[in-house]
């Protein structure tokens, strides 16, 4: 997603992040108003965390990410952009700036996560804050199939409805997919786009322009530590190194021949190549040739095809988040009670303008 | 004293028994048998006498003459002399509840039933230890047994607080609990090996493709016993259909074949970890 800068109509949702710069080179912690209230108050994130939560995730943890960032950049010394998503551009595929990365999509995807969420502020609901126990876990789930807090915009609705079957199947899946997470990570809603970008790239629709980009579908996708929505980082490695090795079995058959072709009396040795053909092809035939393909060459080619996403809300699901105010065995209530949290506003705020696709292209 | 088949006259002799003086103190239940005495002869009965399906003797049908036809009967035929009474040799039809909403769940989950599923329980009274307030346990993995369980279970919660829950709203609401446990578990998975993947993991080899080239590696060994069984099997014959000199000589070897190759074998099968597979 950030290969391409947001589309201007969501400029208003990313204003804060335009307040990271301090004399172009050094981050500041965003101002998230309903945290700073907080802060000074000293209360409770209604019906979610506690003040102390709030502190550790937000105050500390992401002063802590400012400061290693800038550190890091003034250690390099890099001139970073303004913009923290121009930054996340920059470093995401570059090895060597892998820490920087690191640092600043931490620092989006926590903002991000602090900034789909509101305080619930039903009276109740603060009494389900609390440490859970061992048979919280094996508790038999609730097979309800309207909740507290669903979206309230028709089309919001309508569109989430045409894209998960029903707002009961989405909650499910987004809470599942969070609760299914072992390690760091976050669970997104995405906008995604109708074509891929090698589509647009081809300039098949007449147009190159970003700003043209059409979102058909809505979808959830995990991110992993400090991962990015972004397709092309998340699947196919293994199709794209066998990829690879075909490519160099194709350029090393033509070298053969090119030898073989210019040297008409064979004298040219050809007996290295020749060698290393035979074990890559050797390679490559193991590879079992009587099944269909794998289950990751099927999920490169349909799920992963390398199209725009855009996110929407972003659920964090990490440990850290749960483990002061409901304990280990709490992430399924973390979880419920961070559903009652959406600010379904900022996600309509967020979500571009929706396209109906009259058929299907590729 | 003949034996007495008889539960029904059990209270009459006794009764005997006292005035007589052979038992001198009343049993215990004698009081409650002669208030509450049984009601039903439970004496098997091969045939049907009391109620005259059947002659006692099929001799005396004989040498009657049949009304109807006009004809004499000489000789009883086999329905005369079979038992008539099956009914108390059958062994009667056990009828439970549980077995119906099992059929009930698996008809429409016949997918399920191709799970696996372990058979081995250490001591057998695993049940003993489930609390089926909940779907999920600690003592089995969740399966249509598990639907069936908490469907009895809130059957029974359902009279205890008087809610009247019917067989179908606790079936219901059984399978639904178990669709988003299912649901919770697939996801679970799948985002487990995202998760590994994205990390760095490679699966190299499905768990099948595993499990086959384990298999494969015995199936070699055993192939090369049955071909030299095979070879032993056809040389006796032809040696029998031959001449029939050495035809007690069988080629037989002394030894089970099984044990020497599976000694060889086992040797280079057990030297590779189970582990080890992954790593290649």
């Amino acid at each position: 997603m950030y290969r391409l800068t947001s589309i201007s109509k969501n400029r208003g949702v990313f204003n804060s992040i335009l307040n990271y710069q301090r004399r172009s080179i050094s981050y500041t912690l965003p101002a998230i108003p309903a945290l700073d209230n907080l802060k000074i108050s000293k209360g409770e994130y209604k019906g979610l965390l506690s003040n102390k939560a709030v502190n550790e995730l937000w105050f500390e943890r992401g002063g802590k990410i400012v400061e290693d960032l800038n550190k890091l950049l003034e250690r390099k010394s890099i001139t970073a952009p303004a913009d923290l998503n121009e930054l996340i551009t920059l470093t995401f595929n570059k090895p060597d700036l892998q820490d920087i990365y690191t640092q600043a999509s931490s620092l989006h995807n926590l903002q991000f996560a602090f900034e789909s969420i509101r305080p619930n502020e039903d009276p109740e609901a603060q009494a389900s804050v609390k440490v859970c126990d061992v048979d919280d876990l094996l508790k038999a789930p609730s097979i309800a199939e309207s909740f507290p807090n669903e979206p309230t915009d028709p089309e919001l609705i309508d569109w989430i409805t045409s894209s998960f079957g029903s707002i009961s199947e989405f909650r499910t899946l987004l809470l599942n997919s969070a609760n299914s997470i072992k390690g760091d990570g976050m669970v997104w809603l995405v906008a995604q786009a109708a074509y891929s970008e090698s589509t647009l790239k081809r300039n098949y629709l007449g147009s190159n322009n970003q700003q043209e980009f059409k979102y058909s579908n809505l979808a959830v996708m995990n991110t992993y530590n400090a991962g990015i929505v972004d397709d092309s980082l998340r699947s196919g490695q293994i199709t794209k190194l066998k990829q690879q090795k075909e490519a160099k079995i194709a350029s090393l058959r033509k070298k053969i021949e090119e030898k073989k072709s210019s040297a008409a009396d064979g004298a040219v040795s050809t007996l290295e190549e020749e060698g290393m053909l035979s074990t890559l092809e050797s390679d490559a035939a193991n590879q079992n040739d009587f099944t269909l393909g794998t289950l990751e060459e099927a999920e490169a080619a349909t799920l992963f095809s390398d199209r725009k996403l855009l996110p929407l809300l972003a659920i964090d699901a990490s440990m850290r988040n749960y483990l002061i105010d409901y304990g280990i065995f709490g992430k399924q209530q973390y979880l419920e009670n961070l559903w009652n949290c959406i600010d379904w506003d900022v996600v309509l705020q967020r979500a571009p303008t929706r396209f109906k696709k009259s058929f299907e292209m590729d | 004293m003949k034996i007495q088949r008889s539960a029904t006259n059990v209270l009459e002799r006794t009764s005997q028994y006292l005035k007589a003086g052979v038992l001198r103190e009343k049993p215990a239940w004698f009081n409650v048998v002669g208030a509450n005495p049984p009601s039903t002869d439970l004496t098997k009965k091969p045939k049907k006498f009391e109620l005259k399906d059947q002659e006692e003797d099929p001799r005396n049908s004989l040498f009657k003459k049949n009304e109807a036809t006009g004809f004499y009967k000489t000789s009883s035929d086999k329905s005369d002399r079979s038992q008539k009474h099956n009914s108390i040799s059958r062994v009667p039809k056990l009828q439970f509840l549980e077995d119906e909403l099992r059929n009930v769940f698996y008809q429409q989950h016949p997918w399920e039933l191709s799970r696996p599923k372990t058979l081995i329980e250490t001591n057998g009274d695993e049940y003993k230890k489930c609390d089926w307030s909940r779907m999920l346990q600690l003592y089995k993995p969740l399966d249509g047994e598990s639907v069936v369980q908490r469907t009895l279970w809130l059957l029974q919660d359902g009279k205890e607080k008087g809610t009247n829950t019917s067989l179908f709203e606790a079936y219901d609401q059984a399978r639904f609990e178990f669709y988003r446990h299912r649901m919770q578990e697939e996801m679970s998975s799948a985002v487990s090996k995202e998760e590994s993947s994205l990390y760095g993991a490679v699966f190299a080899s499905t768990n099948i493709e595993w499990g086959v080239k384990r298999e494969q590696e015995h199936v070699d060994s055993w192939a090369k016993v049955a071909s030299e069984k095979t070879k032993i099997r056809n040389a006796n014959k032809d040696g029998k259909a031959s001449s029939s000199i050495g035809m007690n000589d069988s080629a037989t070897p002394s030894s089970s074949m099984w044990e020497s190759v599976f000694e060889s074998s086992s040797q280079s099968v057990g030297d590779t970890s189970i582990y080890e597979n992954d790593s290649k």
